[in-house]
């Protein structure tokens, strides 16, 4: 196709030496001999596999080409790329996702030649008592002795009748960790083991960095999850980016934003406490001091109600703005009525609504009856004027008004704004407030369920979304049912008389219990069934750092982590690893040596100063044993994941595993059946939960994913085996007659199709209107494949839309119709009964401006637990209802005088075992650095790029400076107040390595969901 | 035809070079040569016959480096281990003169090969004493000028930038002074006992009177001292 | 064939570096893993294993406050190449369609390419003495596919596509940022070196993005490229012809008189 033109002809006389020219011409060598050099397509012919990145929540496409002829030990990969198909990414790719052969293989920066990666494990590895080393074993002894271990330490330890005679069946010595990386298939598998086990010590990621998303806004809206999802975002008029880095954590919603940005002349906000890559793409930049968020929000609540800027007809028709609340609800000096100085929690029943005498909630459609939830609201927040938030959160005012102006403009009703966050919102002690705080800002503004619009929960790991929805959470079951508590649900008939409220979608309940107790033991009815579920101990906190305490403490004597590195990433990381020592036995399972796995190595050890608060032991004083089982990665095996917009997207497998690496789906799968054949034959009752569980996966260890796809979608039991499959879980019943392993995937497979394998990109559009970006025909997306959540609101109370523009569902007289499918009855006439209780899953069948959250019905601004300003809006040293695991460990400012936070960069991946063990990756962002102000560094001595020591009561951290211009300090109630900030990527093993900023965060918690507060405490800096 | 004057070692004879000044010429001509030849394979276009000599052009560029070092010990040799002749040298160099421009005005014709009467010449004639000047400082050029080549990333990028043409100026100097040394030196049959003279050491008498006739005075005749 | 080419719109990027790493997965380039130093932008320049990488430029305005600039950097395929004039073994090409082409095979690892680049751009790659540089995946584009670096951009600041229609949408692109808060945005490589295939849109000045105002081909280069080589290389043919006439005429000449045979002057 193209010719080469040598510089011969391009260059009129020049070139090279006359000489050579004649010199040549005399000798008569040819001079022309242009060699078609251009290289052949490496990828020419060869057939790409998709599959989807393993990183963020967004869930990118990306495509495989594999060299299917190489040997299974050796390079298979040719290249990674986006896969231009997905219609969330098109073809892009962050540089994690591009990376993506370095998951498994490598260029040698010697030689330049192709090898696997050398840090990937490939064989099972066994660390015995007091070992300074890995002995390599194989899979037979690994597993078998991992049974033997789990069997002794259960039946030692194992709860059937607790002191009341409840049959409680738990293991509390046990705990289970991770799995948001895991396909949904090994969530689904992994949850049901552990449920069988009797595990009640079950965490994951979710619990610490999105926890409090789903404290937040299921009270609120009805479901946990983002409401919107990636490709909607281009519908946007207005982006409100706050506790987010989206351009580094999340790249591809700047891909939406950007067409937003071009489309619409959509306006980006970002606010932040330093001047990220965000930041310099968006229009508007504020600076927030970390953890002052609901100040931030409580201002702009304010403004909408003193302006009358809210849109009015959403909110009377939508909310619960309407609702009169009962005269025992008050608030006064930041403490709502109610609230029990002893046990720091709330009597929340003095803040229930009037009742009708029919049973129904007392409304005034005015919303100007002084009692009601609009006026209460506008009396709480009062308070939030402009200058007083301004003075806690250190944002210039004049900033903080060009936010407010241009963000609150999305209250016009053809007009829709979106809140984009992710942990620099959810990880904090007020958490769930920070997040109930934008749902309600959203709903004032008329911004749910509209295309555009939403309260968007960025998810950072690719599975986390399913992986909450599998329930790796101590306090749910799969689908949202919470876990039974001895006294509180002793048996079947009392669990469903509590948990199963009279109205909204959630009365339902039973049948979807019924069915999750079908699907784990088939032969058994369920009222018999549930009481092989572990009932965990009423009120007891079961949560990731409650379990790092009991750790601690010595209670646990065993420990599963499906892929997760708390030695890096838990907070309070030095008593983390300090726990783990006190195992008897650990399971890690995962693609490299993550610190976690290594925490009993002399390199874990290290430390930049002789401080040790938790007495960290040697590897000679640890006497845990280790297995490490090698797990392959994303493109090694197949499954599904679920990303941050409900999307369930299929992975195919591209290439062989690494050595003898196994799929965690194989690993649970063996391993649980070698436990079943320990317990072969006992006729203990306590046993009874493992002889009973349904484990039929397919043969030769190698599952069948559609035997667990059909399982999970949900399926007619016939004669005790699986009958045909239920169409949704509008079909599940409550008297054991279906099995389904998770209500909210019905739907998935409901036919001899597995929904998620689908890959047509069309994006059809409604005759007579403009599609919407749904693509309903590509994977399937939970609840039933509605793309946009909540979208009754989209519409009018009548049923037409706010903006036919961008129309998602609408009334056409007879039925709901439109460019996705109606989350709400299909043909439930809006001007009939319930025709515009648009959030179905919430009892009161509205969004809940007014709800029921440990800490009070409404958002209140609390300084973090370490903070360097008293509360200017209340007497609350901070918030009164959390729990304080470690009172002494509370630093002051007279000691450490600056706010610490901590975040991530695009080039690298939570706890780093993913990304610091890929050179591409570790090249791009080669060590950890401490960024801090010119003003400080000056302050304190430090350039740019010198060793720095961060210190807490908790502990060092050594890294390097990056003193820039990015980060301000704060000018806090008259007062300058620095704020810096570090990358908690790093451990010590990898292509990349360093400190783990974890060293420095505290054990603290949200007051709702336990989530860790890693984004505000206090620090001090030094030259190293 | 003759291609250079036979040897005669049957008549007097008087030293024109020592060893050392042979040794570290004929060392200069062969790393000259390699390099330039070298050189040239790398540098043309249409050289691949040429660097296949050397085995491909990795071996063309490290036979170019290696011929380099040893030029640069060769001329080291020459400075240190022949100072005194350096200096003589250079001091017959200074006294360039009228006979020296006289002779340079006539050479054309002598090169030519018609009969033109040249006046008295030092140890080295007109013509010898511009090749002196010129092909010592152009190789000189071509070291230094190479070794910043070679090391590119310790040196100024304006400086490296002149480097590539300095060497390609002085390699067109140095071979055009080298070609014409060469012929002049042997093949030319007015010139021809000067290859003795650089190859045995010695030139005939009558040789060394007839074209460095003052020169041959100093040295051997009556102006000669301490002899 | 249209000339092809990227533009690049900083306005757009993020600086994820999804182009850099693409670069290396496509051209299966190894990392070369450098020690931060007080900045994001890890590699101060290409080099022989990394043919682009991001740029990262902060300051402070008195009116806009802070900025942080981003620049996707690596060559530019000018119209006239310096590298392509002068490298000795013809190693460099241009594509109908615009790349500047570097064989591996004809390359000696020379490095003069290095040089006279204005933007420093050719790499010395140690491992196999070569210098190596973008391609502008020609592989890719000569299948019709776009160059991984595009390919990859999440955003769409990197896109790839017939010369004048992006030069097109550069200039509409200029016209709304000067409109919309970026009073100094510019093109990039329309004009510069005579054209560059390589198309930015700036949000400010070239030299905010360290990018040069004016690129020229260094002096040294063009003095050299210009005046001295295309007559200076004469002299040595003209020695060797010289030489051949002499050795002739001086033998027929000798001949003629009848002396000379002993090899003196009478």
């Amino acid at each position: 196709m193209s010719t080469l033109i040598t510089r011969r002809q391009l260059l009129k006389g020049g070139g090279t030496s006359i000489a050579t020219i004649t010199i040549a011409s005399i000798f008569g060598f040819q001079l022309d001999s242009v060699r078609a050099a251009i290289p052949e397509l490496r990828t020419k012919n060869i057939k790409p596999v998709p599959t989807i990145c393993p990183y963020c929540g967004a869930g990118c496409g990306l495509v495989v080409y594999t060299n299917e002829n190489a040997p299974a030990d050796s390079p298979q990969v040719l290249s990674i790329q986006g896969d231009p198909d997905n219609p969330i990414n098109r073809g892009g790719a962050c540089p994690k996702g591009s990376a993506l052969m370095n998951l498994r293989e490598i260029y040698n920066s010697e030689t330049g030649e192709q090898e696997i990666n050398s840090q990937r494990i490939k064989k099972p590895r066994y660390r015995a008592p007091g070992s300074d080393k890995w002995v390599e074993k194989d899979w037979d002894w690994m597993l078998e002795n991992i049974a033997e271990r789990l069997k002794e330490t259960r039946d030692k330890h194992f709860e059937h009748v607790d002191i009341n005679g409840i049959l409680v069946n738990r293991c509390e010595a046990i705990a289970s960790l991770g799995g948001a990386a895991l396909d949904n298939e090994e969530c689904h598998l992994i949850s049901k083991m552990n449920r069988a086990l009797g595990i009640t010590f079950f965490e994951h990621q979710a619990r610490i960095c999105h926890s409090s998303t789903v404290g937040g806004l299921a009270p609120t809206f009805g479901r946990g999850a983002m409401t919107n999802h990636f490709v909607d975002m281009q519908h946007t008029d207005c982006a409100l980016i706050i506790g987010s880095n989206s351009a580094e954590t999340h790249p591809i919603t700047f891909k939406w934003l950007t067409e937003a940005r071009d489309k619409r002349k959509a306006k980006i906000i970002n606010v932040d406490p330093r001047f990220t890559r965000t930041s310099a793409r968006a229009d508007i930049y504020a600076p927030m001091r970390s953890g002052t968020d609901i100040a931030f929000i409580g201002g702009m609540i304010n403004y909408i109600l003193e302006n009358k800027f809210y849109h009015e007809e959403y909110v009377r028709w939508y909310t619960n703005a309407t609702f009169i609340v009962g005269e025992s609800f008050g608030f006064d000096d930041g403490l709502f009525t109610g609230y029990d100085e002893a046990t720091r929690s709330y009597d929340q029943s003095k803040w229930n609504y009037e009742m009708n005498a029919d049973g129904t909630y007392k409304k005034d459609m005015s919303m100007e009856d002084p009692r009601c939830v609009l006026q209460l609201l506008k009396e709480h927040f009062s308070r939030y004027d402009i200058d007083t938030v301004c003075k806690i959160t250190g944002t210039p005012r004049n900033k903080y008004m060009e936010v407010l102006d241009t963000y609150c403009a999305t209250g016009a009703p053809d007009k829709v704004g979106t809140i984009m966050y992710a942990m620099g919102t959810t990880q904090h002690t007020v958490g769930v407030e920070n997040v109930r705080s934008y749902a309600m800002l959203q709903l004032l503004l008329g911004n749910i369920g509209r295309a555009g619009g939403g309260v968007n929960a960025l998810r950072g790991e690719s599975n986390v979304q399913g992986s909450t929805d599998w329930a790796m959470l101590y306090h749910i079951l799969p689908g949202y049912l919470n876990t039974p508590e001895a006294k509180k649900h002793p048996d079947y008939a009392a669990y469903n008389a509590v948990e199963t409220p009279k109205t909204g979608y959630w009365k339902n309940k039973p049948k979807f219990l019924s069915s999750l107790l079908k699907c784990y033991w088939m032969e058994d009815h369920p009222a018999i069934s549930y009481d092989y579920l572990p009932k965990r101990i009423d009120g007891k906190d079961y949560s990731h750092i409650a379990l790092f305490e009991a750790m601690y403490q010595g209670e646990l004597e065993g420990l599963f982590i499906w892929g997760s590195n708390p030695v890096v990433g838990g907070p309070n990381a030095n008593k983390e690893q300090a726990a783990l020592a006190n195992l008897k036995w650990m399971v890690a399972v995962d693609l490299w040596q993550t610190e976690t796995s290594e925490f009993w190595t002399y390199k874990a050890v290290e430390r930049p100063t002789d401080r040790d608060e938790y007495g960290i032991k040697t590897p000679d004083e640890i006497e845990t044993e280790v297995f490490f089982l090698p797990a392959c990665n994303s493109y090694e095996k197949e499954g599904t994941i679920t990303n941050s917009g409900r999307w369930m997207q299929y992975r195919w497998k591209a290439c062989a595993p690494v050595g003898e690496s196994r799929a965690d789906l194989e690993i649970v799968n063996d391993l649980m059946s070698r436990v079943k054949k320990l317990y072969e034959g006992s006729t203990k009752p306590q046993d009874e939960p493992i002889n009973r569980l349904t484990w039929e996966y397919g043969n030769n260890g190698h599952p069948d994913i559609d035997i667990i796809a059909r399982e999970i979608n949900g399926f007619t039991v016939v004669d005790g085996k699986p009958g045909p499959q239920v169409a949704n879980f509008t079909k599940l019943m409550d008297d054991g007659t279906t099995a389904c392993g998770n209500w909210v995937y019905s739907g998935c497979y409901p036919a001899d199709q597995y929904l998620a394998r689908k890959r047509d990109n069309k994006d059809v559009e409604h005759e007579g209107s403009k599609a919407i970006g749904s693509y309903l025909n590509w994977s399937w997306c939970w609840p039933v494949n509605r793309r946009i959540i909540y979208n009754r609101c989209s519409c009018t109370p009548e049923g037409l839309p706010w903006d036919a523009n961008r129309a998602s569902i609408w009334w056409n007289g007879e039925e709901w119709t439109g460019n996705d499918i109606p989350d709400f009855g299909k043909t439930t006439d809006p001007n009939g009964a319930g025709g515009r209780n648009a959030f179905i899953m919430r009892p009161e069948e509205v969004g809940c401006i007014f709800t029921k959250r440990n800490e009070g019905p409404f958002p209140e601004h609390y300084e973090p637990w370490e903070s360097p300003q008293e509360n200017l809006l209340n007497n609350q040293p901070f918030n009164p209802a959390i729990t304080v695991w470690e009172p002494d460990k509370r630093g002051t400012i007279k000691d450490y005088p600056i706010v610490g936070t901590t975040y991530r960069c695009i080039e690298h991946w939570q706890a780093g075992a993913m990304t610091r063990m890929q050179p591409w990756l570790a090249e791009l962002m080669p060590n950890c650095f401490v960024e801090m102000s010119e003003e400080l560094a000056k302050e304190k001595g430090i350039g740019n790029g010198n060793e720095v020591i961060v210190s807490t009561t908790r502990g060092d951290m050594k890294a390097l400076a990056c003193v820039t211009k990015r980060f301000k300090p704060f000018l806090i109630n008259g007062n300058y107040v620095h704020q810096i900030g570090m990358l908690w990527h790093f451990g010590f093993n990898g292509y990349a390595s360093g400190e783990p900023a974890n060293r420095l965060t505290p054990h603290i918690g949200d007051a709702n969901t336990t989530i860790p507060e890693y984004k505000a405490w206090l620090c001090d800096v030094r030259r190293a | 035809m003759q291609w250079i004057p036979e040897y005669k070692g049957d008549v007097p004879r008087v030293e024109r070079f020592n060893f050392l000044s042979r040794f570290t010429h004929w060392g200069h001509t062969v790393t000259f040569l390699l390099c330039l030849f070298t050189g040239l394979a790398l540098f043309l276009d249409s050289a691949d016959w040429l660097a296949a000599i050397f085995g491909g052009f990795h071996g063309a560029g490290l036979v170019h480096r290696i011929a380099a070092v040893a030029m640069t010990i060769v001329v080291a040799i020459f400075v240190v281990g022949n100072f005194k002749v350096l200096i003589a040298w250079i001091k017959d160099i200074l006294r360039f003169g009228l006979n020296d421009i006289i002779f340079i005005m006539k050479f054309p014709f002598e090169f030519l090969g018609f009969k033109v009467k040249i006046p008295p010449q030092t140890k080295f004639n007109g013509g010898e004493k511009g090749n002196s000047m010129l092909t010592p400082t152009a190789v000189i050029f071509l070291i230094l000028s190479g070794y910043i080549m070679w090391f590119p990333a310790i040196f100024p990028a304006g400086l490296v930038r002149l480097a590539y043409p300095i060497h390609d100026i002085s390699m067109v100097l140095a071979t055009f002074m080298v070609c014409m040394h060469g012929y002049l030196g042997s093949f030319h049959p007015g010139s021809g006992e000067s290859f003795w003279g650089m190859w045995k050491g010695t030139v005939r008498e009558d040789w060394a009177e007839h074209h460095h006739k003052t020169w041959y005075g100093e040295t051997y005749g009556d102006k000669a001292s301490g002899e | 064939m249209a000339r092809m080419t990227n533009l690049y719109d900083v306005s757009k990027c993020t600086a994820c570096r999804g182009c850099q790493v693409a670069c290396k997965d496509w051209n299966q380039l190894p990392a070369v893993i450098e020690p931060f130093k007080g900045n994001y932008q890890t590699h101060e320049d290409t080099n022989g294993d990394t043919f682009t990488i991001v740029k990262f430029m902060e300051g402070e305005d008195p009116v806009d406050g802070v900025y942080w600039n981003f620049l996707k950097y690596q060559c530019m395929h000018c119209f006239d190449p310096a590298c392509m004039s002068v490298c000795p073994q013809g190693a460099y090409s241009k594509t109908s369609w615009g790349a500047t082409f570097h064989d591996p095979d004809k390359c000696i690892g020379c490095q003069y390419c290095t040089y006279a680049c204005p933007f420093e751009i050719p790499k010395y790659r140690k491992r196999e003495d070569k210098i190596t540089k973008c391609t502008l995946c020609v592989d890719r584009v000569e299948e019709g596919l776009t160059p991984a670096c595009a390919r990859t951009c999440p955003t769409g600041a990197l896109t790839f596509g017939d010369r004048d229609e992006l030069l097109q949408i550069a200039e509409e692109r200029v016209k709304f940022l000067r409109a919309n808060g970026f009073p100094r945005a510019t093109i990039y490589g329309k004009l510069e070196l005579g054209g560059l295939n390589k198309l930015f849109v700036l949000t400010d000045t070239p030299d905010k993005f360290e990018l040069p105002i004016d690129p020229k081909v260094p002096g040294q280069i063009t003095f050299w490229q210009d005046w001295i080589q295309p007559y200076f290389g004469w002299l040595i043919p003209v020695a060797l012809a010289g030489s051949a006439v002499s050795f002739v005429t001086t033998r027929i000449l000798a001949n003629k008189n009848g002396d000379h045979t002993e090899g003196g002057h009478e």
